[in-house]
């Protein structure tokens, strides 16, 4: 099993989604002994990782004895009744610390659920606490998280990627069954990739945003990082559908996916397209990842699916176009940290005034990074420039969308690598941004044309054996197929061998 | 310290600041943090200016796109404008609302004084 080699002793056997619920409503193992098992992870992975911002053990264990007590009474229980699930910490939960990995919000604790919370809960999840990530979501690596980095927990001297990269390591390392994360440039699938988890992010308006931070309104999502496809679905039919407390949420009804994937199915009559921008023609693709990509499109075919090359003749200015979109969204939905309704306040100077208020609390409150973007979002947002950049962006954007429209017409879900390397080490990109950036090439482009993605782990690189992701994207409020089509690579794939997390980082 | 004057609306918007291939980095990174309300140490500013000036030079890349009668995207929804009923409901509450304040005060959000 994939991740048999991460055992503890005395522990039960590191159970995913699907087969934990199974378990608890079929009666062979208390909700209860789950959770504590879950939490004996934690205790024990959590001091290398650093996976988690907050573990709330006696809210979990609480919650646990409800579903243990809701099955002795006879009563009926949730599709996710007792599964052990983190939330990054982007997302509220009520009485839970909410940090978005800022100093700036450091301290607060929101009032509310946010509503895909509250929905995991209405189906009986335990929610063992807050995932790390990169401050403000802002980041492919953790590291700019205020709190310190998550590791990888394949290799913990290598980045676990970001910015949901606290949910991709504790998924790796079977702390809790998997967890909610967001995705605005491809948060959930590059950590994915790296940690050799599955990183689904839903249709842009599929999934409510009530009650998660902002950080650029146009492409954030919320997605599922799970240990297989069929828990992604799992989660992901718990959160789906819409929501009137978030207007942008759509009401197009919602398939029940993870009653879909019961068998795998072959793919014949499935076709899918592989951009060459994405493959033959990708610059800085790992000569492993490649190889792993082209094995994996084998696989594929083999299994009946036509494959076949597609061009998107704009993704090549996808990178750019994020960059000027995202920014200046953030700019904008940044102003809210002000020093006077939450987060951090500046002391008061003798003399201070509002305005130096909001100044002196953002400068002392922002890491390096996000005052980065907040500073070329307002510039691309600024009188004189808001054409030449803002509107520039936006429009190549319409022209990505288009590129992938016309794609998906002719195939039915498109193909290729979800990073163009593996994990990196620690501090290898650190100060340089634009090298950082880069590094989302592949995932831009679906947040851009609001597209649903999965990254799915393929084989180990052939050197270095580090997890390699392979992308699927579909067409827009079709998860259902895009699903099926994974699930059927994981499927053909078979279990990975991988190498055991405790021995790599001696 | 980069110093933080906001005289009116409209020295923020027509301020002392050129087109970019005028303007000094320092000049623009002071313009935009001012903008954006962020004040920034010397040494910050010069870092971050001279990122700006790295990522806007990428971003030229886009000025080889042909975008003449493309319609900029603003957002992948198609719904068009979405509106709900027009009904009450319970907000938080003001206890609620200040709990997570830093300062405080009756129920209210603490900020220096305004008006003079």
């Amino acid at each position: 099993m994939l991740h048999a080699a991460l055992s503890l002793p005395g522990a039960p056997a590191v159970m995913g989604v699907v087969e934990t619920a199974h378990a608890i409503a079929a009666g062979a193992v208390r909700a209860s002994d789950v959770a504590a098992a879950a939490l004996a992870r934690i205790d024990a992975f959590e001091g290398d990782l650093h996976a988690f911002l907050h573990v709330d053990r006696t809210g979990a264990l609480a919650a646990a004895e409800r579903v243990d007590a809701d099955r002795r009474a006879g009563l009926p229980l949730g599709p996710l009744a007792g599964v052990p699930v983190h939330i990054k910490d982007m997302i509220a939960v009520a009485g839970m610390p909410l940090t978005a990995g800022s100093k700036m919000l450091a301290g607060w604790t929101p009032p509310l659920d946010a509503t895909v919370v509250a929905r995991l809960r209405a189906a009986g999840a335990v929610l063992i606490g807050k995932t790390n990530q990169d401050e403000f979501a802002m980041g492919s690596s953790n590291e700019n998280s205020a709190f310190g980095p998550s590791r990888n927990p394949w290799d913990r001297t290598r980045v676990a990627g970001g910015s949901s990269g606290g949910a991709a390591a504790a998924t790796a390392a079977g702390l809790g069954c998997g967890g909610l994360g967001t995705d605005t440039g491809g948060s959930v699938r590059q950590p994915a990739a790296l940690c050799g988890v599955v990183g689904f992010k839903p249709t842009w308006g599929r999934v409510s945003r009530a009650g998660v931070v902002a950080f650029a309104s146009s492409l954030d999502q919320v997605g599922t990082l799970t240990r297989s496809v069929a828990d992604a679905a799992a989660l992901y039919t718990a959160i789906a559908g819409s929501d009137p407390l978030d207007a942008t949420s759509d009401p197009r009804p919602v398939a029940d996916c993870a009653a879909d994937l019961t068998e795998a199915k072959d793919l014949r009559g499935v076709r899918l397209g592989v951009p060459i921008e994405y493959l033959d023609a990708a610059d800085g693709l790992d000569a492993g990842v490649r190889q792993r990509i082209e094995e994996a499109l084998a696989t594929l075919a083999q299994r009946g699916a036509d494959v076949r090359r597609v061009s998107l003749p704009h993704v090549r200015f996808g990178i750019a176009a994020y960059y000027l979109v995202c920014t200046a969204e953030a700019s904008a939905n940044l102003q809210r940290y002000d020093g006077v309704r939450f987060g951090h306040r500046a002391a008061l100077a003798p003399g201070a005034t509002l305005d130096s208020l909001y100044a002196t609390s953002r400068g002392e409150g922002f890491g390096p990074e996000v005052k980065r973007r907040i500073l070329l979002g307002t510039f691309a947002l600024s009188a004189g420039f808001h054409d030449a950049y803002y509107r520039k962006a936006c429009q190549v954007r319409r022209l990505v969308h288009d590129d992938f429209a016309r794609a998906l017409r002719d195939c039915d879900a498109l193909v290729g690598p979800t990073s163009p390397v593996c994990a990196w080490p620690l501090g290898a990109h650190a100060h340089d941004p634009l090298a950082m950036y880069l590094m989302d090439i592949f995932t831009v482009s679906a947040n851009l044309a609001g597209l649903p993605a999965l990254s799915v782990p393929a084989a180990p690189h052939p050197a270095s054996a580090l997890p390699v992701g392979l992308q699927f994207v579909g067409r827009a409020f079709d998860e259902a197929s895009l699903l099926r089509v994974a699930h059927a690579f994981e499927a053909a794939r078979g279990p990975c061998a991988w190498p055991a997390p405790a021995a790599r980082s001696e | 310290m980069i110093p933080m004057e906001y005289l009116s609306i409209d020295s923020v918007l027509h301020g002392p600041f050129q087109a970019p291939s005028q303007a000094s980095t320092a000049d623009r990174v002071a313009h935009v943090a001012r903008l954006a309300r962020i004040e920034l140490r010397p040494e910050e500013a010069a870092m971050l200016g001279h990122d700006l000036d790295r990522i806007l030079a990428y971003v030229e890349e886009l000025r080889a796109v042909d975008t003449d009668a493309v319609e900029p995207m603003i957002h992948a929804g198609d719904r068009g404008l979405v509106l709900r009923q027009d009904v009450e409901r319970d907000g938080l509450g003001a206890a609620m609302a200040t709990a997570g304040a830093p300062a405080t005060e009756g129920g209210a959000f603490v900020v220096p004084r305004v008006i003079g």
